[in-house]
């Protein structure tokens, strides 16, 4: 609660999660174009170990507690994929909201991914604006 | 002609035969005549002069009748008639020419005609009849003629009927020889010609032959066969080509199945490089970056316009038509384009492709298209067997052993390409099934269960087997062999490039 409040006037914080360095590079300089802060990952572990701080208490983590206000992450990526971590999320109280990018938009992973409270979900190749607008209407900038 | 001779030997040998019988015959009868009429005529000379010696030799005494003998005789050329005593006593001048003990039944009265071959000439005609004189010795008389004339008779008898044989033989000769020739010898070596002709394959110049008998229509009926052999062979020839048209259709159809299934695999390659380019271009258009940031743009998407055309150039040349030429070609390299090639459909199914073992590179002649095929069916198998995911190991080396093709084979030198995956595995009950037609065991609408017959197909025209390794929830092991290409002038490619001797073959090892 106080590490929220703390961070308000600070940029909002992104975290980024694709193993593709140029579609990771595009999305970083975007995101960071519009204003946002980017953490890049460039695999699922490596996200999940970002979100650790933020989800669990910092006694558990020993680790100065991180806030990101928004996720966006490709489904399929090495070690954990998007999806699972999108379920993780869900298990704690307090989760920033998570955008999923993928190649495979079919049917059953939308339906999925919807189940599983995603906020939005982009097939590639996407619009780059569009993404940005949802972005901005996820993680407002003021 | 040598039909011909056949035929009309054995009734030439017999009129040949017959007449010599017939002319032995007629010459014995001949003779026989001849002798008997001479026989007879002695006789009757014998009976004249009897009575008047008998008379004579009451009347004017032995010396008077022995001295008109002696003298008649000296006129006489054909006939000697002499007067001889039987008891063979005085002396040399009556004794009989013939020995005494054969004219026994003479002296008893009986005439007799003998022939006495003694002398250099003919022999002659010996005949005695006895004369009743006063006294008590018995006398005959003698005659004797020459057989010459018989004799001469006879051999000219004998002379013509051998004549006549040898005329006979002369004239059949001929007459087979020309006969046989022009009527039988001559056509059937035409029909002889022509059907040897035909078994070289000539079906089309035609033979007509006009004997007018059984030859003739000979010719005919084989024009006919002819006519009836080209078209069965065109009808032949025709199927031949539709079943081959038919079975690239098959191929080319599963094969663009199996791009069908990669494609979905694809749009994850293709998705993000297109994703980077618009984003980019994007980028570019906004005047407000700047213009090392153009360059760098710009080399972004020249990049990933490269990744996307490198994407596709590849599974256009996997669904490309089999152009049906053989290649020597390494089988690592032709692994490694598989792979490359499937591993968008690997990651789609959370299956790891591990990258190809191959410690030596086997030079193998094969048709790329279709032997990509195979391996790429073989793959896409492995994946789909392990929906939860796992990985797939490739593996490409060479291997000495037997082909299980033929009998007695030798062993010999053989490539491999093995694809083994961890999935579910083949049943026992149906592993001796999986290269049937149409076999599958995957859901309707999942495949056409073709794949595997099909690559059974292409792998046994390439002179290769196919062995399968399963256990039911542990995994499959496919391997493939194929036969490694000889150094020379490979006997298996057909329509194929001219070999060149390849100086690497020689120091790979095996």
């Amino acid at each position: 609660m106080i590490e929220h409040a703390n961070k308000r006037h600070s940029r909002p914080k992104v975290l980024v999660g694709e193993d593709d360095a140029e579609m990771r590079s595009v999305l970083s300089e975007s995101l960071r174009e519009k204003g946002y802060e980017v953490v890049e990952c460039p695999d699922g572990l490596k996200v999940l170990d970002r979100l650790s701080s933020v989800l669990l208490p910092s006694t558990v983590t020993s680790r100065e507690p991180e806030h990101y206000d928004l996720i966006i992450s490709d489904i399929r990526m090495p070690g954990v994929n998007g999806m699972s971590i999108l379920e993780g999320v869900k298990l704690f109280e307090r989760f920033p909201p998570m955008i999923l990018i993928t190649a495979f938009g079919d049917e059953e992973t939308h339906a999925e991914a919807s189940r599983l409270g995603v906020a939005a979900m982009f097939d590639k190749p996407f619009d780059i604006d569009a993404l940005m607008q949802k972005v901005e209407e996820l993680a407002p900038l003021n | 002609m040598k039909l011909a001779l056949k035929l009309s030997s054995l009734l030439i040998l017999g009129m040949v035969g017959l007449l010599a019988i017939d002319a032995f015959l007629t010459v014995r009868r001949e003779t026989a005549f001849f002798r008997s009429d001479m026989e007879h005529d002695a006789k009757l000379l014998g009976h004249a002069m009897r009575t008047l010696v008998a008379d004579a030799w009451d009347t004017s005494g032995e010396q008077t009748v022995l001295r008109l003998i002696d003298e008649a005789n000296q006129d006489e050329e054909l006939v000697q008639i002499r007067w001889v005593w039987l008891d063979g006593t005085r002396g040399e001048k009556f004794r009989p020419q013939v020995e005494g003990r054969l004219l026994k039944d003479v002296a008893d009265g009986m005439e007799l005609s003998l022939q006495d071959p003694t002398g250099n000439d003919d022999g002659r005609l010996i005949t005695y009849v006895p004369v009743r004189v006063s006294g008590s010795r018995v006398g005959a008389l003698e005659m004797s003629e020459s057989m010459t004339q018989l004799q001469t008779y006879r051999r000219r008898m004998v002379a013509r009927s051998l004549g006549m044989m040898g005329g006979l033989l002369a004239v059949s000769a001929l007459t087979i020889a020309v006969l046989g020739t022009l009527v039988v010898g001559h056509p059937l070596t035409r029909l002889a010609d022509r059907v040897r002709r035909i078994g070289q394959g000539d079906l089309h110049s035609e033979l007509h032959l006009k004997t007018g008998d059984e030859l003739s229509e000979l010719a005919t009926a084989l024009n006919h066969m002819c006519c009836e052999l080209k078209d069965a062979q065109e009808v032949a020839r025709t199927e031949s080509e539709a079943r081959i048209a038919a079975l690239e259709q098959l191929r080319h159809a599963d094969r663009l199945a199996t791009v069908g299934r990669l494609a979905s695999g694809i749009a994850h390659e293709v998705g993000t490089p297109l994703n980077v380019i618009s984003a980019r271009a994007k980028q570019i258009e906004n005047t407000r970056t700047a213009p090392t940031g153009l360059r760098d743009n710009a080399a972004i998407i020249g990049r990933q316009s490269e990744r996307i055309a490198t994407i596709v150039r590849q599974l256009l040349a996997f669904a490309r038509p089999s152009r049906g030429i053989r290649e020597r070609s390494d089988l690592c390299e032709l692994m490694h384009a598989v792979v490359a090639l499937l591993q968008p459909l690997a990651t789609k199914h959370n299956v790891a492709l591990v990258p190809t073992d191959c410690p030596s590179p086997p030079m193998v002649d094969v048709n790329r298209a279709q032997m990509e095929h195979v391996l790429a069916n073989f793959i896409d198998n492995a994946i789909q067997a392990m929906p939860d995911g796992g990985s797939v190991t490739t593996r490409v080396g060479t291997k000495r052993t037997r082909s299980p093709w033929g009998e007695n084979v030798k062993e010999a030198l053989y490539a491999y390409l093995v694809v083994e995956d961890q999935g579910t595995g083949i049943s026992h009950g149906d592993l001796p099934k999986i290269f049937d037609p149409f076999f599958t065991t995957k859901d309707v609408g999942e495949g056409t269960g073709l794949g595997l017959s099909l690559a059974f197909g292409i792998v046994r025209e390439h002179q290769g087997w196919i062995d399968v390794t399963s256990e039911p929830q542990k995994g499959s092991r496919f391997t493939v062999f194929l036969p490694v290409a000889a150094s020379t002038v490979p006997k298996s490619s057909r329509r194929g490039l001219p070999a060149s001797v390849d100086p690497r073959l020689s120091t790979r090892a095996m």
